[in-house]
């Protein structure tokens, strides 16, 4: 009984202990984060990317399922629409913890910018989010009874389908269309998105499978497993090309702003770009593998995880510290000089004016952003306990 | 009209009283400026650049750009970032979300946010320093304020509470080395015209294509001994 | 680079026409509400502004506007309201910010009693009866025991504040204490000026550097020193002029420049005779005006070295009816002449080279030649190729230079305070004026040598306010700072208080971080010599902790006050913009509060009916009114509608030093204020241009003729031989943009655009050397002091040379002290005379070395 509802708890606790700490941020303001103006981006957005790549993976298995009539997905796809409902929550969850005027959000609909990406990724967010809860509501519904229930999923599908390469796309397109940021001014960067929002959502949908799949059912329904873990794996490498591709252009490239970008990225940020490649890379040869376990699964699914985590993160990390205002002065050391800018911040002895900042989130920024990981917790676990408790119990007997 | 400004690089002697005049009028507080002056290739102001005898010092004052393609603007979600008849990029303080997608946009990093209320922040100072009264543009649109709310964007204005009473933007008018003209960009025969006809003038960030209405001037002179005796 | 400066009065002022104050009240001080401030105080919908005078210690007397709300100043802009258009905007990022200082953490709110030790900032707040009755009672002890002369006053600039600044002077006139001349302690005093052309200084005022068409800047480093006026050097760029920087360091002015020379410090003579050695051996020397104008050919004696006076000459005679203060010499063209001190008319035949045997009424004779002759002789040591090892100056570029020097008219020397304050400072000058001089680039529009350490200089009269003319028996006793320090000397002709000072009122400085030079200042607070320190500041700093009371003074937007500047010649009024922040009072009630306390009879000298504003508006009238010919037809109506410039005798908008010398003829020196004409014209006797002097210490030192002397071997050295090897790096204190000497070091605009820390600028070889980066924390040291910064490393400095910003309150260098690094060293040259604050010794802040490491902080 108790274990039934623990995965609740946490993500109940979570979800508290976030909302508290949003709650704190909104009467202190932002400068409880470790954000300033130089880096005015920090772990929330990097938490909001996660998780629309996050909610992918759900809506996938469930389109996959059932649009293309995959059938060994077929068992996790009713899970798979809990998850992504839960992570486009979440994303939604981390994006407005990142907001300064929160109570504001409907400003985006009552004075729209349609030239705005951000308008769109919101517009696409929206529809997408509404996708994933008819999903939920289908399932809740119709879950019992299969016919009924494919029948409705396939039609949904047809729409979350394409929704969730464009949701992918668009979210990105934001940072795509800004040419002052070097890392991020690149068609590719939308597609690569689209590719991480596969080896992504998958992966999430691996771990979460293998923590709440039974072994008995697992045995039963590892074609499943295999097969999310190979379109995960092709994923990747379509992801590790597209990367690949993108650092030879800016090798290729040569300017100073581009040496420097690679500094920060290869030297600076190094030791998070290694995570951010190795992890997925061991990750994409175990997926590949043959016969393995659940556990192995999970694991392998984990370190996608973390390691898109890390990659998320790193799309702001080269991209804040490399000041769109740079003046090449010759005798200069080092020749390319970016203009300080200031911090919004002036405590005593400190630097006000700024070229890099070593952004750390602060705990309070931490415990704001636990909040999306709990209500992907607390939704997760709740559909766990609405629909596997039963089979569970049956098990039991 | 479009308003716009030419900095003459020659005249600018790297004082910030620039910045300083842009803070307190605008009531911008501790950590914030709208309007930065730094040596170029220095790490520290006023510190020479070069080697063996070949030194310089060339000073550059950065504020909005006031662009005719402004990324800030076309990134806002809620239209908060606006331009005005007369050409001037502008923060709506009642629109602004604080989503800050315009300060990623800005190649200048010329966009500020409020991290926190910034009216117990400048108490620390003793006292509520700026301009004390609010300035509107239609429709309902607050432009300026003199505390802003926490959690929105702001920047420069061109000082739309004086020019909105005729007078020019402070930094214009306080600038000692008379390096900053402020006027209309359409008229042929205005100040800035003339000289944008006349001198030779270049724009920050070109390569972004953000068209700024502020050009600035320089003759881009190295002093040196070398040169001078070679 | 400045220090603090002041120009105040000695009792030597003649003639002011005796205004008797409304004195017919006593007691009872009426503080009426003033009308502006009531106005300003209006609705909050409505702003006012008013217009003042930004007149802290830089000093560039800006006219200002404050916008005022709800009785609170809001912002402030240039007034921008100078009838020479030119001048407009006068500002800068300081002033501009000074409302952080009006209502800032460190703002005085009301008088304070020390109650911990010396330096700790334990105070108790105290009325201002109370404050008043204890300041008063303890001069009133210190006074009886050790005498009226052992207190000392300062007030720094008093052209910048005549009214408040003179309350003070009245004060110690009335009571017969010691006036420190600020301008002294500062190291301000440009000793060349006394020396050569017997004035207290001289230079143009900046609107004239379009003017000049070759512009040599030595030691000056104006476009950040002067930021309101540094447009007018790029405009003379602009105009086509040539401007040639002179300065070991690279600086914001060598980057305006067309060329800089990196010269070793305190090497400028060098490089100025060098020049001089070419104009010389080229014939390029405008020999008319040196006939004219200089004492150069007047003859001198080869036995002595002294000039030969015509009352010993044979067959001359001495003018009739000459002043005592003159002397009249010889020259010669074929026969002896007279010089007649007090004309300019020697016959352009007389004779520059040569030698003559001149008989002596005695009967016997002597060889006498002229003094360019002599010139000629020292000059020719200065080759190009010793100049070169000398100064580091390249020796093709001096002789091409020295061509363009004399033939390029006109030419104007901008002689800066960082050069002057040096032990050999007026060697340095006196080498630099008498290039003007060769060339004829004296007296005419924007040519000449201007030695620009503020703005500091009276330019009328101010006898009759800061003084009593009602008794001309009382009268301040004129003290020197460098004795204050070092204690009395063997050759010092200053008058010295049998106790040294015991009680020292201050008003406008920070002495105990801006002069405290070795510690000095502190230990004789600590150890009881002083004991007794007033401030009057309407800040805390560092001098308040050190002070036993603190009496609030207010700013220039808290009161009205007369502000007169000569680099920009306008008369402005401080106007109040605001009721005086708390309840600090115009300095003017606090002083006649304080005489009032030390002897009743002594209130009716400060218009006791009056509220300070309004007393400050009758000394405003009484200055124009006896303010003598620069003041001529100014009104204080006149003032409140603006600034009025001050009249001069040239045609033009532009006054010209030396104008009536050169252009009427007028025999040398102009008057300096407040000083009579004689008080200075024995300075130069001869009533001409003096490059050489035969006063007995000149001779003794071998400095007769402007020489060059090596930094450090009469100081450094001669202190200790062992500094020779131990501290090799040169200690220079220079100003920064960011901060008027010690004022604005706690502006929070300005520690915010510093990433609020002190800094040390390094070559960066040499901190590579020390193993020290950018950023880091040094130490800069010598057996007297130390010195907590930040290092920067900054590539155009000359190695060997660190570079401190001076002004930073101690709190802001880890409770270390920049000047307790300095030996207050005194020049005998500077000892010959004393009239305090025109010759009297100057303090050589620059004159000090030091090494550097990496700091540990314990």
């Amino acid at each position: 009984m108790k274990r039934r509802y623990l995965g609740l708890l946490i993500g109940l606790v979570l979800c508290g202990a976030g909302l508290a700490g949003w709650i704190y941020q909104i009467i202190n303001g932002l400068a409880i984060t470790d954000m300033n103006n130089l880096f005015s981006w920090g772990l929330y957005m990097g938490t909001f990317e996660f998780f629309i790549g996050v909610s992918s993976g759900g809506m996938l298995l469930f389109s996959l399922a059932y649009l293309f009539r995959v059938d060994s997905l077929k068992p996790y796809a009713k899970l798979g629409a809990f998850t992504a409902f839960g992570s486009v929550v979440a994303a939604g969850v981390a994006i407005m913890t990142d907001l300064g005027q929160p109570f504001r959000v409907m400003q985006m609909l009552i004075t729209p910018n349609v030239a705005s990406p951000l308008f769109w990724d919101v517009i696409v967010l929206g529809v997408y989010a509404i996708i994933c809860l008819v999903a939920v509501i289908l399932v809740i519904k119709d879950g019992k009874n299969e016919q009924a229930f494919a029948a409705k999923a396939r039609k949904l599908s047809w729409v979350a389908f394409p929704f969730v390469f464009i949701m992918n796309a668009v979210t990105t397109l934001m940072f795509a269309v800004q040419n002052s940021r070097e890392w991020w001014h690149s068609a590719i960067l939308p597609a690569d998105s689209m590719t991480v929002g596969v080896n992504l959502g998958l992966s999430f949908m691996l771990l979460v499978c293998a923590i709440t799949v039974p072994a008995n059912s697992f045995e039963r329904d590892r074609a499943g497993f295999q097969l999310m873990a190979r379109i995960a794996a092709g994923a990747l490498l379509v992801h590790f090309a597209f990367t690949a591709l993108e650092l030879s252009t800016l090798a290729w490239n040569g300017s100073e702003e581009s040496k420097h970008l690679l500094d920060l990225v290869f030297g600076t940020y190094g030791t998070l770009s290694l995570f951010e490649m190795l992890l997925p890379f061991l990750a994409m040869l175990a997926l590949m593998a043959k016969g393995r376990g659940k556990t192995w699964y999970g694991v392998s699914g984990l370190l996608v995880v973390v390691g898109m985590f890390i990659h998320r993160m790193m799309l702001l990390l080269p991209a804040f510290n490399s000041i769109g205002l740079t003046i090449p002065v010759p005798g200069a050391e080092p020749e390319l000089w970016s203009f300080p800018i200031s911090s919004g911040f002036f405590e005593e002895g400190q630097d006000v004016f700024i070229r890099f900042w070593d952004y750390a989130p602060t705990p309070l920024e931490l415990c704001v952003n636990l909040l999306p990981f709990g209500v992907v917790i607390a939704v997760v676990a709740l559909s766990k306990i609405l629909f596997t408790g039963n089979k569970g119990s049956q098990a039991a007997k | 009209m479009r308003y716009g400004m030419v900095i003459d690089l020659d005249k600018c002697i790297g004082c910030q009283t620039c910045a300083v005049v842009c803070k307190m009028h605008n009531s911008q507080p501790p950590g914030t400026w709208w309007n930065r002056v730094f040596t170029q290739g220095a790490q520290y102001h006023q510190t020479s650049v070069g080697s063996d005898g070949v030194y310089k010092q060339e000073y550059l004052p950065v504020s909005c750009q006031m662009c005719d393609n402004p990324a800030c603007q076309k990134v806002c979600p809620t239209g908060a970032t606006y331009t005005n008849e007369d050409g001037v990029v502008l923060v709506d303080y009642d629109r602004c979300i604080g989503c800050r997608t315009c300060m990623a946009a800005c190649p200048y990093g010329v966009r500020q946010f409020n991290w926190k209320d910034p009216e117990p922040a400048k108490d620390a100072l003793g006292y509520d320093y700026g301009y004390p009264f609010d300035a509107t543009e239609d429709p309902k649109r607050r432009v300026y304020t003199q505390d802003r709310p926490a959690g929105v964007v702001e920047k420069c204005t061109f000082c739309a509470q004086y020019t909105q009473q005729g007078e020019k933007p402070a930094c214009v008018r306080a600038c000692p080395g008379k390096a900053r003209i402020f006027g209309d960009l359409d008229d042929p025969n205005s100040e800035v015209s003339i000289l944008l006809h006349s001198k030779q003038v270049h724009r920050l960030g070109e390569q972004y294509g953000t068209q700024p209405k502020v050009y600035y001037i320089s003759s881009n002179k190295s002093k040196n001994i070398e040169e001078v005796s070679g | 680079m400045e220090k603090k400066e002041l120009s105040l009065t000695r009792r030597t002022f003649l003639g002011a026409a005796a205004v008797a104050g409304a004195a017919t009240a006593l007691g009872g001080v009426a503080l009426a509400a003033n009308e502006q401030e009531a106005a300003a105080q209006a609705g909050s919908d409505e702003l006012t502004y008013v217009r003042t005078t930004c007149a802290p210690n830089c000093t560039g007397g800006c006219g200002m506007k404050a916008c005022v709300h709800n009785g609170e100043i809001k912002s402030i802009i240039q007034a921008a309201d100078y009838e020479d258009a030119e001048h407009n905007p006068r500002g800068c990022l300081k002033g501009l910010s000074f409302s952080n200082l009006i209502y800032g953490p460190e703002r005085m709110k009301g008088p304070l009693i020390r109650t911990g030790a010396p330096g700790e900032d334990e105070f108790r707040e105290a009325s201002w009866d109370e404050a008043l009755d204890y300041t008063s009672s303890e001069l009133k002890r210190i006074m009886d025991t050790y005498g009226p002369e052992s207190v000392a006053v300062v007030v720094q600039v008093a052209g910048t504040g005549h009214v408040h600044k003179g309350a003070v002077i009245r004060t110690a006139t009335l009571n017969g204490w010691s006036v420190l001349g600020g301008y002294e302690m500062n190291g301000d005093l440009p000793m060349s000026a006394p020396i050569t052309f017997g004035v207290q200084s001289e230079e143009l005022e900046t609107f004239c550097w379009p003017d000049a068409k070759y512009i040599m800047v030595f030691g000056s480093n104006p476009m950040a020193t002067r930021i309101p006026d540094a447009h007018f050097l790029v405009e003379a760029k602009e105009n086509g002029s040539k401007v040639l920087v002179f300065d070991p360091n690279y600086s914001a002015t060598a980057s305006k420049a067309d060329e800089w020379y990196s010269i070793k410090p305190s090497s400028d003579a060098a490089v100025a005779l060098g020049f001089i050695k070419v104009i010389l051996d080229e014939e390029l020397y405008d020999a008319d005006f040196v006939r004219t104008y200089t004492d150069l050919p007047l003859l001198i004696r080869s036995d002595n070295g002294k000039r030969l006076l015509a009352a010993d000459v044979q067959g001359l005679s001495v003018p009739a009816g000459m002043p005592e203060y003159r002397e009249a010499y010889v020259a010669y063209n074929g026969s002896f002449l007279t010089v007649d001190p007090q004309k300019l008319d020697l016959p352009l035949d007389v004779m520059l080279d040569g030698t003559v045997t001149v008989p002596l009424k005695d009967g016997s004779s002597v060889q006498a030649r002229p003094a360019f002759s002599l010139l000629r002789d020292m000059a020719a040591e200065y080759t190009p190729e010793k100049v070169q090892e000398e100064s580091d100056m390249p020796a093709d570029q001096i002789v091409r230079i020295a061509r363009e020097v004399a033939t390029i008219k006109p030419l104007h020397i901008m002689y800066g305070a960082s050069n002057y304050q040096w032990y050999h400072g007026d060697l340095k000058g006196r080498a630099l004026s008498l290039l003007c001089a060769l060339t004829g680039n004296i007296g005419h529009l924007g040519d000449g040598f201007s030695t620009y350490a503020g703005q500091y200089r009276m330019r009328y009269k101010g006898g009759a306010w800061w003084n009593v003319p009602e008794l001309p028996e009382k009268s301040p006793a004129g003290f020197s700072f460098a004795y204050m320090l070092n204690g009395p000397t063997e050759t010092m002709t200053c008058p010295y208080p049998k106790h040294g000072i015991k009680a020292w009122i201050i008003y406008c400085c920070n002495p105990f971080d801006q002069h405290n030079m070795g510690n000095i200042l502190r230990r004789q607070v600590e150890e009881g010599q002083l004991e007794l320190v007033v401030n009057l500041d309407f800040q805390k700093t560092t001098t308040s902790k050190y002070s036993h009371v603190c009496l609030p003074g207010v700013s220039w937007y808290e009161k009205t006050e007369m502000v007169s500047t000569p680099v920009h010649p306008y008369v402005q009024l401080m106007q109040p913009a605001i009721e005086p922040v708390g309840d600090c009072k115009p300095e003017l009630w606090i002083m006649r509060e304080l005489a009032k306390r030390i002897d009743p009879s002594f209130e009716k000298y400060y218009y006791p009916d009056l509220d300070p504003n309004a007393a400050a508006e009758e000394v405003i009238k009484l200055t124009c009114e006896t303010g003598g010919p620069e003041l001529k037809g100014i009104t204080l109506d006149m003032l409140k509608k603006g600034p009025v410039k001050l009249r001069h005798e040239n045609p033009g908008r532009k006054r010209i030093p030396f104008y009536e010398q050169i252009h009427d003829k007028v025999p040398f020196p102009p008057v300096s204020y407040p000083s009579p004409l004689p008080a200075t014209a024995k300075f130069v006797k001869s009533g001409r241009m003096e490059f050489y002097k035969d006063e007995d210490m000149f001779l003794k030192l071998g400095e007769a003729l402007p020489v060059h002397k090596r930094p450090y071997e009469e100081t450094e050295y001669a202190l200790d031989p062992s500094i020779r090897e131990k501290y090799t790096f040169s200690y220079l204190t220079r100003n920064s943009i960011h901060r008027v000497h010690s004022t604005h070091s706690n502006n929070t605009f300005m520690r915010e655009l510093q990433d609020d820390s002190a800094k040390v600028w390094l070559n960066p070889d040499d901190a590579a050397e020390k193993g020290i980066a950018h950023g880091d924390l040094v130490e800069v040291y010598n057996d007297r002091g130390r010195l907590l910064a930040e290092a920067v490393l900054d590539p155009g400095l000359k190695k060997k040379i660190c570079i401190f910003d001076e002004g930073w309150w101690s709190r802001y260098t880890h409770g270390t002290s920049y000047n307790t690094l300095i030996h207050p060293f005194i020049n005998p040259i500077h000892e010959i005379y004393f009239v305090s604050q025109m010759w009297a010794p100057n303090t050589s802040w620059n004159e000090c070395l030091v090494d550097v490491r990496k700091a540990v902080i314990d």
